[in-house]
């Protein structure tokens, strides 16, 4: 369970984020939505530590995320556009994502028999495609046994049978009680997958609840509609 | 969920092993030890005596080390800066990656110094010198990541970084003795040697100049500030103070680009 209060972020004189909070529960999967420039990423970057806010708190499963780095261990993170090294493969970084863990036992096998990604795993990432660097983002973030999942545009660049595959794999590990965070901007990915919402609008939280409740209080046809009237409800307050 | 109990320092190596099998696997860094190797092996083929041998690998060292020094970690350090936020994410502290980052590139170039300059000396003969210009040599590599390694920290954007190295080698090298010589010249009718050990502080490159003349004992070239070192600390007291001074040139810009590293958006 992620639980975030009050956070506000600058980066120069741009404001990101002004006063962000929600929470995220166990065994669901919450969207977080907005238009470009919303601070989706601001948000998903500050609870994984990468940006350190100027004010508010997050906890992660009860801990204070500024008092370690060991929260990090509960936590698989699928990045939007992966930019691995060129160099190296994807057997290699792997390898040390293990060593970097400190799970017994992990599932990277099983992934990459389910990805098709065998014969890559020695090829350096220069000569892999973006669809299967992505495949790779995946089985990096799904081969530990996280209670923790945050996915930032999962399905961007896979072909249809893989993106079905990924998303399968996110509705198995909700049922086992993940907790999992999404942004996407296909609409319908997130109608599939999500059950709750977090919108954010110029780095506040226009709206947090179950992704129906968002049409029922809209009124909207559905989810891209309920969207569409929750911006505009907002902009013309 | 079963987890498996594993040290810091198992962390560490695992991420310092990536840094430094990814740092000597490019080819720039085959070339540049291949380069080294064959310049200082050249020169020492025209020295026919000792101190000709040790001031021709040491005017070459001091041009040549700094630079790639310099340049190297600046351009690794933003080239895997995107991937730092994939190391970022995942259970390790921001002291560990920074370290092992500083580490690994610190003893790639250490690595490329010993075989590039001491080996060949080694071949020619030149065993003492060889052993104390490795010693400097050490202390070189690892004030010139350091510095490098700072800028590209403070500094987010690529080519403002590369150009705040560039400006540095610059001074370090070239602007830096021509304005101690015009000050000098300036200022002769003065006791100017009063703040000659102050001002050697400034420059890393002259004090790797002072401790490996010093210490090879090869008065006659010592230049200026050498000779007034030698002349307020003796020859003991001399190589220990060039030597703390260098300490300070690691120390103080590692842990400045630490400070900024810890507290960093990515």
């Amino acid at each position: 369970m992620i639980k975030v209060e009050n956070l506000k972020k600058r980066f120069g004189k741009l404001q990101v984020l002004h006063g962000v909070s929600f929470d995220t529960e166990d065994g669901k999967c919450t969207a977080i939505m907005g238009p470009n420039a919303s601070g989706k990423t601001t948000t998903i970057k500050s609870i994984l530590g990468l940006v350190v806010p100027d004010e508010g708190t997050i906890t992660v499963n009860g801990m204070d995320i500024r008092k370690g780095f060991q929260y990090r261990n509960l936590i698989g993170y699928m990045p939007q556009i992966p930019t691995f090294p060129e160099n190296i493969t994807p057997r290699e970084l792997i390898n040390l994502t293990i060593k970097l863990r400190t799970y017994e036992k992990n599932y990277s096998q099983e992934l990459i028999e389910l990805f098709e990604i065998e014969e890559h795993l020695d090829k350096p990432f220069s000569a892999l495609s973006g669809g299967t660097r992505q495949k790779v983002n995946a089985v990096l973030a799904f081969m530990f046994d996280v209670p923790i999942l945050i996915l930032d545009e999962p399905t961007v660049g896979l072909d249809p049978v893989s993106s079905r595959k990924l998303k399968n794999l996110i509705k198995e590990r909700k049922q086992k009680g993940v907790d999992v965070i999404i942004t996407s901007h296909i609409v319908s990915e997130i109608e599939q997958l999500a059950d709750d919402m977090v919108f954010l609008l110029e780095g506040q939280v226009i709206f947090e609840g179950p992704v129906k409740e968002a049409i029922e209080q809209t009124q909207g046809e559905d989810l891209e509609d309920a969207i569409a009237k929750l911006i505009q409800r907002q902009q013309a307050a | 969920m079963q987890l498996r109990n594993l040290s810091s320092g198992s962390k560490q190596l695992s991420l310092f092993e990536h840094y430094i099998n990814d740092i000597v696997r490019g080819k720039w860094f085959i070339a540049y030890t291949v380069l080294l190797f064959a310049l200082i092996y050249a020169v020492l083929m025209f020295s026919f005596e000792t101190s000709q041998a040790v001031v021709g690998v040491m005017n070459l060292v001091i041009f040549i080390v700094p630079a790639v020094g310099l340049f190297f970690t600046s351009m690794y350090y933003y080239s895997r800066r995107e991937f730092m936020e994939f190391i970022l994410s995942q259970p390790v502290s921001r002291t560990f990656v920074y370290f092992s980052f500083y580490m690994a590139m610190t003893l790639a170039m250490i690595f490329s110094f010993i075989l590039g300059v001491s080996v060949p000396m080694f071949i020619q003969g030149f065993i003492p010198e060889a052993i104390k210009m490795s010693l400097w040599g050490v202390l070189l590599n690892m004030i010139f990541v350091a510095i490098s390694l700072m800028v590209s920290v403070l500094t987010d954007d690529r080519v403002r970084g590369l150009g705040t190295v560039l400006l540095l080698w610059f001074f370090f090298t070239i602007f830096y003795d021509a304005v101690l010589t015009a000050v000098i010249i300036y200022f002769r009718d003065y006791p100017i040697e009063k703040f000659i050990p102050f001002v050697i502080a400034i420059n890393p490159v002259d004090d790797f100049r002072i401790s490996t003349l010093l210490s090879t004992n090869i008065a006659a070239m010592l230049g200026y500030s050498g000779a007034v070192i030698k002349h307020f600390f003796g020859r003991f007291f001399g190589v220990l103070y060039v030597t703390f001074l260098q300490s300070l040139w690691v120390i103080v810009p590692f842990l400045v680009g630490l400070w900024k590293f810890r507290k960093k958006d990515f």
